[in-house]
Order: C-alpha cells, then sequence, then structure tokens
C-alpha cells in the first residue's frame, strides 16, 4: 500500500527538524524502512549510537502495531540485541513483525539488516494500549501528505 | 564533583551539537549521572520523549559508569528497558547509571531515570561487552576536553599506555 503518515513532531520520523525523518512503509502486510544514517547519529567512529538504533526499532515497532491494529500505544518494555555494528552512510532495512495480543498488551518483533540480509540489532517489544491519548486529536498530528488515499482511508476510519 | 569529557561529536553530550541533547555528564562519590531538562525536539509524542531518546541517555551514562568502575572501554550488547511513567519534555530529571557486575569481558549495569522525588520512570538493565582491537590512544584523542575537568582528563589520558595529560 505504501507510504504510512507520520506523527509531525517524532524526533524519528518527523517530516521536520533534526530528527531521522524517517519513511515507514506498508506493503503486502509488511511494515519496513529502508534508511541510511547520517553521520551525526554515530556513537563512534560512523557506528550508529545505540539509542538511535533502538529507537529506530521502537518507532517501527509502534507503526507495525498501529498499521495491523489502529491501536494507539505505548512502549512499555523493550528488549534489544547489538548483534553487529549499524553503520552510518550504509544502507539498512527495519522491519516489524506483530507477534500476539494480549487484552491490552501487544507483543511485538523488529530488526535491523543491512543489504546482505543480516540481523544488525533485533527487538522484542511490549506495548500498552494508551487509555489517555484521544485518537482524533492524534490523527489531527499526523502527516499524510506522502500517504496515497487509500491508505488514508484506511487509517483514518478505524482510528477516529 | 567532576565532569566527564565529552566525544567530540556525540548528539547526546557534544555542546558542539545544537542539534544534539548537549547533556553534562557528571562524576561524583563513584556514581555517573546527569541533570537534564529537554525540549519538545526529542519527543516521540506529545510533550513525552521518544523512547529511543530515553533508552539513548542510559546507554550514554552506562557507558562512561563502566569506563571509570573499571577502565574498560566497551560497546552495547543487550539490552532490558522498562517505561515506568512517560518521560515529559520540558521537566527536570536526573539519570543515572551503576556497574552491578563484571563478568570476564561481559559488564552488566543498571540505568535510570527518576525525579526530584526518587520516583522511577525508566529503567534499563544493560549487558556491555569489552571493545576488541581498539585503538586506546586514537579513542581518548577523539575527545573534546574543553568541557570537562581536570581530573577527567588526566583519568581518561591514564588509560593509554605510557602517555601523560597535555595542558
Amino acid at each position: 500500500m505504501g507510504r504510512l503518515p507520520c506523527y509531525r513532531e517524532c524526533f524519528f520520523c518527523g517530516p521536520e527538524g533534526d530528527g531521522l525523518k524517517m519513511k515507514i512503509e506498508l506493503v503486502e502486510g509488511v511494515v519496513f524502512c529502508d534508511f541510511t544514517l547520517e553521520a551525526r547519529f554515530q556513537g563512534w567512529e560512523d557506528v550508529a549510537h545505540a539509542g538511535i538504533v533502538t529507537g529506530i526499532i521502537d518507532e517501527v515497532m509502534w507503526w507495525t502495531i498501529f498499521a495491523e491494529t489502529r491501536k494507539l500505544t505505548l512502549t512499555r518494555k523493550l528488549d534489544t540485541e547489538f548483534l553487529r555494528p549499524v553503520y552510518c552512510g550504509k544502507p539498512y532495512r527495519v522491519q516489524g513483525t506483530l507477534v500476539r495480543q494480549e487484552h491490552g498488551n501487544i507483543h511485538v518483533e523488529a530488526a535491523i539488516a543491512g543489504e546482505d540480509g543480516k540481523a544488525a540489532a533485533r527487538g522484542h517489544g511490549l506495548f500498552r494500549v494508551a487509555r489517555n491519548i484521544a485518537p482524533s486529536e492524534f490523527a489531527t498530528k499526523l502527516d499524510f501528505s506522502h500517504v496515497s488515499q487509500e491508505m488514508k482511508a484506511m487509517l483514518l476510519s478505524e482510528s477516529t | 564533583m567532576s565532569i566527564l569529557p565529552v566525544y567530540a561529536t556525540s548528539f547526546f553530550v557534544s555542546e558542539k551539537r545544537p542539534d544534539g541533547m548537549q547533556l553534562v555528564i557528571r562524576y561524583e562519590d563513584g556514581v555517573v549521572y546527569t541533570n537534564m531538562n529537554l525540549d519538545s525536539r526529542f519527543e516521540g509524542y506529545k510533550g513525552v520523549l521518544h523512547g529511543g531518546m530515553v533508552f539513548g541517555i542510559l546507554d550514554v551514562l552506562i557507558w562512561y559508569s563502566i569506563l571509570m568502575e573499571t577502565r574498560k572501554i566497551c560497546m552495547t550488547r543487550k539490552t532490558e528497558m522498562e517505561f515506568l511513567k512517560p518521560v515529559l519534555c520540558d521537566t527536570p530529571y536526573r539519570a543515572e547509571a551503576r556497574v552491578v557486575a563484571v563478568e570476564e569481558r561481559d559488564i552488566i549495569a543498571f540505568a535510570w531515570v527518576q525525579d526530584a522525588h526518587g520516583d522511577h520512570y525508566a529503567e534499563v538493565k544493560a549487558v556491555f561487552r569489552e571493545a576488541k582491537g581498539l585503538d586506546v590512544a586514537q579513542f581518548v584523542h577523539s575527545f573534546d576536553f574543553s568541557q570537562g575537568t581536570p581530573d577527567m582528563k588526566e583519568f581518561f589520558y591514564s588509560l593509554i599506555p605510557g602517555e601523560t595529560v597535555k595542558y
């Protein structure tokens, strides 16, 4: 289906400011983002900072849940393994997978892999449905400018 | 109380990064900590810091904590992060890290974000692993000591075999 919207003020996916400006997609039921980090996000010698890596994983996990369930959630737990360095200036894909839902708890996984397909980092997250976020207010903060009408209709019809 | 030097281009701690957090990392009585009050540039949702940003702060503190406690330069290997309450933008917090155990090349550490009352908002347990084949001299020379106190400059230079601090 193509590009998902982004939350305008988010450091990771928002289109303005000094953040990562991740372009997250939903294609054939899979949420992913292809990205190449700028050197300004390094922790050491062109290696992305672990906080940036974790944030990318967290971000794709959130959109994986939203795309599949239309539920607004908050991260409760996030376990991350750093298997190989994620280098700035090299292309990677991060992809999420919804594992299961148990009442208000949603388990999700995500992994970052390079062009060779080898995982560089992977995470398991537990998210909880946010009780204090109004879907209608949330929707006003989303930027749909690069999103297809089909996608927009699908997301808004169930989140508002 | 000492102030630690920073990796010159670090998004989280360098004062030369106007787009970054410019955290000041302090070391006192064996504890590494920072007092922070971050603006909405780093939010994930309205007025709430992004979880990745919260983790990044704690990851930085753990790295320094391990260095100060063990003199080892380490990389993040595994982390278990818990978000207990939203960490808000434009609100003061203290983040702190401590080494829990050293098991050969693995160092286990704990870090958290707390408010003025000591209530925890986020916690992380982490396994860091000693970096192999690192050029320690090159590493130390890539730090900006203009932000740190002289005692910390001496400490960092003491990591380089045979090198003394240059003022």
